[in-house]
C-alpha cells in the first residue's frame, strides 16, 4: 500500500516539477506582476483604494489566464463557476456575509474571464 | 395559429390573471409611490396641462411624468368606461401583467422559433420575478412599460444589425416601440435600455469593426431618436424645457453628485453580487427589517439552495451553446449580465468604482441614483433568455435519448417550470408584497379599503368651484408623511389623488420656503392667534379647511396633533363656519370670504425685508396687497423699494433661542501632507480657488480654510512624525495666510449684509480660537523646534489679534432678556419702530421693554401705546443703512418663583438658606424637585439655568427633567450626574416641551443595591452631616424671540380691489377683467411663482416674462406691477403649456404620418406588388 502512495506521489510531484520546469518563465511572470501589484498597494493615492486586493487578485486572475491558456480552459472555468455557485450554497445558509461577497466577485471574475475566453476561441466563427 | 404558439400564449394568459388573486373585500392599490388614483378621469384631465394645483399652491409638472399620458389614459378610459376603482385596477394589472411575457415571446420565438421551450420560458421567467415584485407592490406602471418594451426594441436592434430587417422597418417599429411604452417619460428608467443599446454597439464594434457597422450604429440612432422624439415631443419639449431651468435646482436638492452617491450607496446595501447573482438584492429586502417575506430568503435553507438554481442554468448556457448564431447572442447575454451588474450593484460592490466615477464626473448621470430599479431590468432580461436557453437544452437531450417520452414532454416540462416559477414566488399568491411592512404599530401596506365618506367627499369637492383653496388640517408631521387610520400612507397627500382642487399642507412635496410658511400658519391655529392665521389664509388665498380626524395622529413616526384639538379651536371660533360633513372630515368655511382670494389687484406695493411671518397681524399690513421680498431679490430692491407704497422691515434676532452658533472648526486629517510628492496638486487647488474668489465673502472663505489648513497640516505633521522637516515651512506659510486674513478682516465695512457679517465674524472667531488651542498643542510637543516655536509664538500673537477683530463684529443675543438684532435698512429715513406683544416672553410687564441702537448710545426707547397687539415706540430717525439694535425683554421672570420645592422623604440633609439649597451626607440618594405647569407647547422655548458646587471631590449632582407620570428609571440616575466643580459652576439646560408640565430634580449621589444592603452608602471618608452639594440662582424662564418692525409709509394708501371678476378656465389660464384705474397697479396671483407666467393683454399684447415687473410675491406667489396701471381684459398663461400644445401636435402629426406610413407600404405590398 505504502509503495501505492509513494507512487501517487511522486506522480505528482513529476507532474508539478514538469509544469514548472516547462512554464517557470510564465510563473516567474505571474509572481512578479503580483508582487508589483500588491506593491503598488502602498504607494500614495493605491493606499486609498477600499477593497484593494481585489483588484490585485483579478488582475493576476486575468494574467494568469492568459499566461495557461491552455491549462485553463473555458470548460475548467465554468466548472469552477458552477463550483463556486454551489460552494455558496452552505456559506448563504450560515449568512457569512464577507466570504460571500468574496465568492460573489470571484464568480462575477470568472464568468467574465470565462466568457471572454469563450468569444476569442469562437473569434472565427461568430465573426464572419 | 400554430398550436404550440395556442398553448404558450395560454400558459402567459393563464398567468397574467395571478394580480386577479389580489383583491379582495373592495380593497384598491393605493398609497405609498403608487400613482394610481381615486378619480382616474380628474387626473388625466390635470396631466393634458403642464401647470397643476393639486399638490397645494401649485407647481409646474413638466417633471412629473407627463409621458406617461397613455398609462393614465387607460386608467381614465377604463374610469370612463364605468368600471369601479377595484374593477380598473383588476384590468390594468392584468394588463400590465402579461404585457412583458408577450413582448419577450415576440422576441424569443421570432428569434429562435426551432427552440420549443425557450421562447415560452423566457417569458414566464421575465413576467415572474422579485425585481418586478418589487415594482408590483406600487403597480409601478412605468417600469412595467419600459420593461415591456425593452424585447421589442432589441428585436428591432438584432434584426437590423444581423441583416434580417431593413433600416427603416427597425427604425420606424422599434421607434414606436419605445415610445408607446415608454416609461412614462421618466428618463432615469431608461438606464437599463441605454447601457444595453450602448453594449450591443460596442460587441457589434468589435465583432465587425468596419465602416458599415459606424454607419448602421448611426443611421440606427439617429432613426430612433427621431421617431422617439417625433412621437414624445408631447412631453419631451415641456421637460427640456424645464430641465434647462430647474436641473441644477433638483440636482442640488439631492444634495448634488455626491448626495446621490450617498443615496445609492444606501439603497444598494444588499445589493452584492452574490445576492445579485441570485436575483436577490432589492433594497427593500435589506433595509426593512420588517418586510413581509425577504427573511424567508435569508433563512429558510430550501430557499436558500433554489435561489442558486437561477445562476447556474443561467451560465451552463456557455456549456450548451453550439451553433453559430445562438453563440453570438448567448455570448452578448451574458456579457450583457455582467455590465448590468456592474450598474445596478450600485457604488457598494468592489466594482463600484465605476458607478462612483459616473455618478460623481459624467454630467446627468447623477439621475440614475437608485442604481438597482434603474438598471436592474436589463439583468432579468438576460436572465431570463440564458435559463430558458439552458432549459430548453436539457429538455431536448432528454427528450432525445427518451423518445418514448411522448409528444407532451415539452408541455409538462414548460408546466413544471411554470409552478416552480410561480411556487419559488410564492407571495405573488396572495400578493403579500403589498404589505411591505410588519412593523408593530408601523404596520403599512398599499393594498387598502378606501372609507365611503372619503370618496364622497371626492365627488363633492369636484363639483364645487375649483378657485376654492383648502387648509388641511391636522398638520403634517416633520416626516412628511401622510398617514390615515385606515393605512393610506405616502409623501402625496391624498386630495391629490382625488381631484384638481388646491389644498394647502405642509407637504414634502412643496418647496421648504412654502412648507416653513404653512407650518407657521398651523401654529398660529393652534395658538388661537387668528389676527395671524386669517392673514396668512389670505395671503395664500385660504377659503376654508377641512379637518380629518381620521388622520393616523398618535402614531409614533408621523403623530401630530390631535385633530380633536383643532375641531374645538374651530367649533368654538365665529371665524369659521362648519360647511359639510362626510363621516370623519369636515368642510369649515372663512367666515367673511364673499368669493375666492386667488386674484386681486391693487394701487398698494408693500416692501419687506425680513420673513413674511413676522410681519402677519401687523396694523398697518394689507394681506392682499403684493408684498416684494427684499431679502430674496436683492438685484432689484433699489427699484421697488423706491415703488413701494410702504416699507416694512422686520430683522431676525441674532441667537434669540440661545442655541448658539456651532461654527467651530474640526479637525481632520489631511491625505496629503507638506513633502509629499503630490503637495504641489493642493497649491495648484488652492490658486484655482483663489483665483475664482471674486466677493468678500468668498475671499473671507478662502483665507480663513487657507490658515486653517495649514495649521491642521502642520498638526499631523508633528502627530503623525511625518516629514518632520517641512513643519517649519508649513508654520511659516500658516503666519503668511494669517497676515493676508487680517488684510479682510481688519477692514472697516465688509462688504456684505449686516445678518452675513455677523456669521461670518462668528465664524471666523470660531475656528481662530481653535487655531489657537492648536498652536498652543504644537508649541509644548517636544518635536516642536524651537525655530519653528518663535514663528508659533508671533502667529498666537497674531490669531488673538484677527480673533479680537472679529469678536468685535458680532453682534448676538447672550441671554434671556437682552435681544439682538441687525440688519441692513432698504433705505434710511424716519421709520415709525413696533414690537409683537405677543412675540415678548410674557403679557405683562412690557412697559420697561426698551430699545436702543448700538450706533447711538444715547439713544433708548419705551414703548409709547399699544396697537391691536403690537407696541408702539413712535418715528426713529436712521441715517445709516445698517443698524445693530438692542431690545430688552422686560417681560422675562423667573417661573419658579413662588413656586415650593417637594423634597424626598424623609427630607434630612437638604437644606435651603437664602435660596441656596444643600445636600449632605443625610441625603444620599434623595432629591429635591419642581413640578412646573402651564409651559407652552407649541413653537415654546424654556431655559433652566443654575449654579452649583461639589464640595467634595465626588460627582454627585443629578440633575434631569421627567414629564408628569413618567418616572426616570432608576439606572438611568447614573447617566445624569454633572461634572465634578469645586467652584461655583454655571449649568444652563434648554427645554422645548412636548407637555404642558414638566418636573426638575436635583438629585443627591447613587447609591448601589450593594451599598443599601451592606448599609454602607456614605463613604467613610466622608464626615456624617458633611454638606456635599450646594445649589443656588435656580431659575426657568421663557425664551422669547420678539419681533421687532420698522415701518415707513412713502404713499397714500386706498382700500379697493381692482379685480372687477376672473376666471379659470383651465390651470394654466385666468381671464380677469381690471377697472379703470391710472396706475401704479399691483396683480397678485395666488400660485406658486413661475417665472413664466406671462399677462397678456386681450388685444394680444403680451408683457415680456424676463421683466423686472413680475415678481415673487410673499415669498411664493406671482406678483405683477404696473408703473403706469392697466385695465381691461387681460389673460395670465402660463407659457410652457404652449410647449406642450406643440409637442402634442408634432407627436400626433407625426404619429398619423407613420401609422398612415405603415398602413401603406403594407397594403401596396399585399394588393400591388
Amino acid at each position: 500500500m505504502l509503495s501505492g502512495f509513494k507512487k501517487k506521489i511522486l506522480f505528482l510531484v513529476n507532474i508539478l516539477s514538469h509544469f514548472f520546469k516547462d512554464h517557470l518563465a510564465h510563473i516567474v511572470f505571474l509572481v512578479f506582476a503580483f508582487q508589483v501589484l500588491v506593491a503598488a498597494g502602498a504607494l500614495p493615492y493605491f493606499n486609498l483604494i477600499s477593497q484593494y486586493s481585489y483588484y490585485v487578485f483579478t488582475a493576476v486572475w486575468i494574467i494568469a489566464v492568459f499566461l495557461f491558456k491552455k491549462q485553463i480552459t473555458s470548460s475548467l472555468i465554468l466548472r469552477g463557476i458552477v463550483a463556486f455557485f454551489l460552494i455558496g450554497i452552505p456559506t448563504a445558509m450560515l449568512r457569512l456575509t464577507n466570504f460571500n461577497d468574496f465568492l460573489g466577485f470571484s464568480i462575477f471574475v470568472l464568468i467574465a474571464t470565462g466568457v471572454i475566453k469563450k468569444i476569442i476561441e469562437d473569434w472565427s466563427i461568430i465573426s464572419k | 395559429m400554430k398550436r404550440r404558439i395556442i398553448f404558450d400564449l395560454s400558459l402567459i394568459l393563464i398567468l397574467g390573471l395571478i394580480p386577479l388573486l389580489w383583491f379582495s373585500d373592495g380593497k384598491i392599490i393605493l398609497g405609498h409611490d403608487a400613482g394610481l388614483t381615486l378619480d382616474p378621469e380628474a387626473n388625466f384631465a390635470d396631466r393634458l396641462f403642464v401647470w397643476t394645483q393639486r399638490f397645494g399652491i401649485g407647481t409646474d409638472q413638466s417633471f412629473a411624468l407627463l409621458g406617461a399620458f397613455l398609462i393614465h389614459g387607460i386608467e381614465a378610459f377604463l374610469a370612463w368606461l364605468g368600471f369601479t376603482l377595484d374593477a380598473q385596477q383588476k384590468i390594468q394589472f392584468v394588463f400590465w401583467f402579461v404585457l412583458p411575457g408577450l413582448t419577450m415571446y415576440f422576441l424569443v420565438y421570432k428569434t429562435w422559433p426551432e427552440r420549443r421551450c425557450l421562447p415560452v420560458i423566457a417569458s414566464i421567467l421575465y413576467m415572474i420575478n422579485y425585481y418586478l415584485i418589487q415594482a408590483w407592490f406600487i403597480a409601478e406602471r412605468t417600469k412595467f412599460s419600459i420593461y415591456a418594451g425593452f424585447p421589442l426594441l432589441l428585436y428591432f436592434l438584432f434584426s437590423y444589425f444581423l441583416g434580417r430587417m431593413g433600416l427603416l422597418r427597425s427604425v420606424v417599429f422599434a421607434g414606436l416601440a419605445i415610445s408607446i411604452l415608454n416609461g412614462g417619460g421618466s428618463f432615469p428608467l431608461y438606464g437599463g435600455l441605454i447601457i444595453t443599446v450602448l453594449l450591443v454597439y460596442v460587441y457589434f464594434i468589435l465583432l465587425h469593426f468596419e465602416k458599415k457597422t459606424l454607419v448602421k450604429i448611426v443611421y440606427f440612432s439617429v432613426g430612433v431618436s427621431l421617431v422617439y422624439l417625433l412621437l414624445n415631443a408631447y412631453w419631451v419639449i415641456p421637460y427640456v424645457f424645464y430641465i434647462l431651468g430647474f436641473y441644477g435646482r433638483d440636482l442640488a436638492l439631492a444634495g448634488g453628485p455626491e448626495g446621490a452617491l450617498g443615496w445609492a450607496g444606501y439603497i444598494s446595501q444588499g445589493a452584492t453580487l452574490f445576492n445579485l447573482f441570485r436575483g436577490q438584492g432589492i433594497p427593500d429586502w435589506y433595509l426593512n427589517q420588517y418586510h413581509a417575506f425577504s427573511q424567508n430568503f435569508f433563512t429558510n435553507p430550501v430557499l436558500i439552495a433554489l435561489s442558486f438554481i437561477y445562476p447556474i442554468l443561467a451560465y451552463l448556457s456557455l456549456f450548451f451553446v453550439k451553433d453559430k448564431k445562438t453563440k453570438l447572442l448567448i455570448y452578448f447575454l451574458i456579457i450583457l449580465s455582467l455590465v448590468s451588474l456592474v450598474f445596478t450593484s450600485g457604488p457598494k460592490s468592489q466594482i463600484g468604482i465605476i458607478y462612483k466615477i459616473l455618478t460623481l464626473y459624467l454630467p446627468g448621470f447623477a439621475i440614475f441614483r437608485s442604481a438597482y430599479y434603474k438598471f436592474g431590468y436589463a439583468f432579468f432580461f438576460a436572465y431570463a433568455i440564458l435559463i430558458g436557453f439552458s432549459l430548453d437544452s436539457i429538455f431536448s437531450r432528454i427528450q432525445a435519448k427518451l423518445p418514448n417520452l411522448g409528444i407532451f414532454f415539452a408541455r409538462i416540462a414548460i408546466v413544471a417550470v411554470a409552478s416552480f416559477v410561480f411556487f419559488y414566488h410564492y407571495p405573488l399568491i396572495d400578493g403579500s408584497f403589498f404589505d411591505y411592512s410588519r412593523e408593530p404599530s408601523k404596520e403599512l401596506t398599499t393594498r387598502i379599503k378606501v372609507p365611503e365618506y372619503v370618496l364622497d367627499f371626492g365627488k363633492w369637492i369636484n363639483r364645487e368651484n375649483p378657485n376654492v383653496r383648502y387648509l388641511i388640517v391636522p398638520e403634517l408631521s416633520e416626516s412628511g408623511y401622510v398617514a390615515y387610520k385606515w393605512k393610506y400612507w405616502s409623501v402625496a397627500p391624498l386630495n391629490s389623488l382625488m381631484s384638481r382642487h388646491s389644498f394647502v399642507q405642509n407637504s414634502l412635496l412643496l418647496p421648504i420656503s412654502e412648507r416653513v410658511l404653512i407650518s407657521k400658519m398651523y401654529q398660529n391655529l393652534l395658538k388661537e392667534d387668528f389676527e395671524s392665521f386669517l392673514d396668512f389664509a389670505e395671503v395664500f388665498a385660504i377659503d376654508g379647511i377641512v379637518l380629518q380626524k381620521d388622520f393616523d395622529w398618535k402614531n409614533i413616526s408621523w403623530g401630530t396633533t390631535n385633530p380633536r384639538t383643532y375641531e374645538e379651536i374651530l367649533e368654538r371660533n365665529s371665524n369659521f363656519k362648519l360647511e359639510k360633513i362626510f363621516g370623519e372630515w369636515k368642510v369649515y368655511s372663512i367666515v367673511g370670504r364673499k368669493k375666492p382670494q386667488r386674484i386681486t389687484a391693487t394701487t398698494r406695493l408693500s416692501f419687506l425685508q425680513g420673513d413674511l411671518k413676522n410681519i402677519l397681524s401687523f396694523p398697518h399690513f394689507d394681506p392682499r396687497a403684493p408684498i416684494f421680498m427684499g431679502e430674496l431679490d436683492r438685484k432689484n430692491s433699489p427699484y421697488f423699494v423706491s415703488k413701494a407704497s410702504e416699507v416694512f422691515v422686520a430683522p431676525e434676532c441674532f441667537n434669540c433661542d440661545l442655541k448658539g452658533p456651532g461654527l467651530g472648526l474640526t479637525f481632520y486629517d489631511p491625505k496629503v501632507l507638506p513633502g509629499s510628492f503630490f503637495y504641489p496638486i493642493i497649491s495648484i487647488q488652492e490658486q484655482d480657488i483663489k483665483r475664482k474668489s471674486n466677493d468678500f465673502k468668498s475671499l473671507l472663505n478662502y483665507y480663513l480654510t487657507i490658515s486653517d489648513r495649514r495649521i491642521i497640516e502642520a498638526k499631523s505633521v508633528v502627530e503623525r512624525e511625518l516629514n518632520l522637516d517641512h513643519l517649519q515651512g508649513t508654520l511659516n506659510r500658516h503666519r503668511k495666510s494669517l497676515a493676508d486674513l487680517k488684510k479682510i478682516v481688519g477692514l472697516k465695512e465688509w462688504k456684505i449684509t449686516g445678518k452675513e457679517e455677523n456669521t461670518s465674524a462668528e465664524t471666523v472667531a470660531a475656528h481662530l480660537l481653535q487655531q489657537a488651542t492648536w498652536i498652543e498643542e504644537l508649541y509644548i510637543n517636544p518635536l516642536v523646534k524651537s525655530e519653528s516655536k518663535k514663528i508659533l509664538a508671533d502667529s498666537y500673537e497674531k490669531v488673538l489679534v484677527l480673533e479680537f477683530l472679529a469678536r468685535k463684529k458680532v453682534w448676538i443675543t447672550k441671554d434671556a432678556s437682552n435681544k439682538r438684532f441687525i440688519f441692513d435698512l432698504p433705505k434710511i429715513g424716519e421709520y415709525d419702530v413696533f414690537v409683537k406683544k405677543g412675540s415678548l416672553a410674557h403679557s405683562g410687564g412690557f412697559e420697561k421693554s426698551d430699545i436702543s441702537l448700538a450706533e447711538r448710545p444715547d439713544l433708548k426707547v419705551i414703548p409709547k401705546e399699544e396697537i391691536e397687539g403690537w407696541l408702539r415706540y413712535g418715528p426713529l430717525k436712521i441715517d445709516n443703512k445698517r443698524l445693530r439694535l438692542s431690545l430688552t425683554d422686560s417681560t422675562v421672570k423667573n417661573l419658579l418663583t413662588g413656586i415650593k420645592p417637594n423634597l424626598s422623604s424623609p427630607s434630612k440633609g437638604i437644606e435651603e438658606k437664602g435660596g441656596t439649597y444643600s445636600f449632605t451626607t443625610d441625603s444620599i440618594d434623595r432629591c429635591i424637585s419642581f413640578n412646573i405647569s402651564n409651559l407652552e407647547t407649541i413653537g415654546g422655548r424654556y431655559m433652566i439655568s443654575f449654579q452649583y458646587r461639589n464640595l467634595t471631590d465626588r460627582k454627585d449632582l443629578s440633575f434631569y427633567l421627567t414629564t408628569p407620570g413618567k418616572k426616570l428609571p432608576k439606572l438611568e440616575v447614573l447617566g445624569t450626574f454633572l461634572p465634578n466643580s469645586r467652584k461655583w459652576s454655571s449649568e444652563e439646560r434648554f427645554i422645548d416641551p412636548k407637555n404642558q408640565k414638566v418636573n426638575i430634580f436635583f438629585c443627591n449621589g447613587f447609591s448601589t443595591l450593594s451599598e443599601k444592603l451592606s448599609g454602607e452608602e456614605v463613604s467613610p471618608s466622608l464626615i456624617p452631616g458633611q454638606t456635599l452639594i450646594e445649589i443656588r440662582e435656580i431659575k426657568l424662564v421663557k425664551i422669547s424671540s420678539p419681533i421687532v418692525m420698522l415701518y415707513k409709509k412713502q404713499k397714500e394708501l386706498e382700500d379697493i380691489d381692482y379685480v372687477k371678476s376672473f376666471e379659470k378656465p383651465n390651470p394654466v389660464l385666468y381671464t380677469i377683467e381690471i377697472k379703470e384705474n391710472e396706475g401704479p397697479l399691483s396683480i397678485s396671483v395666488r400660485e406658486s411663482y413661475g417665472k413664466y407666467w406671462q399677462v397678456c393683454e386681450v388685444k394680444g399684447k403680451c408683457y415680456p416674462f424676463e421683466e423686472q415687473s413680475h415678481f415673487a410675491s410673499s415669498e411664493y406667489g406671482n406678483a405683477w406691477y404696473f408703473e403706469n396701471g392697466i385695465q381691461g381684459k387681460l389673460k395670465i398663461y402660463y407659457l410652457p403649456q404652449t410647449m406642450f400644445i406643440i409637442g402634442m401636435f408634432i407627436s400626433t402629426v407625426s404619429l398619423v404620418i407613420i401609422i398612415g406610413g405603415v398602413c401603406f407600404l403594407v397594403l401596396r405590398k399585399r394588393y400591388f406588388s
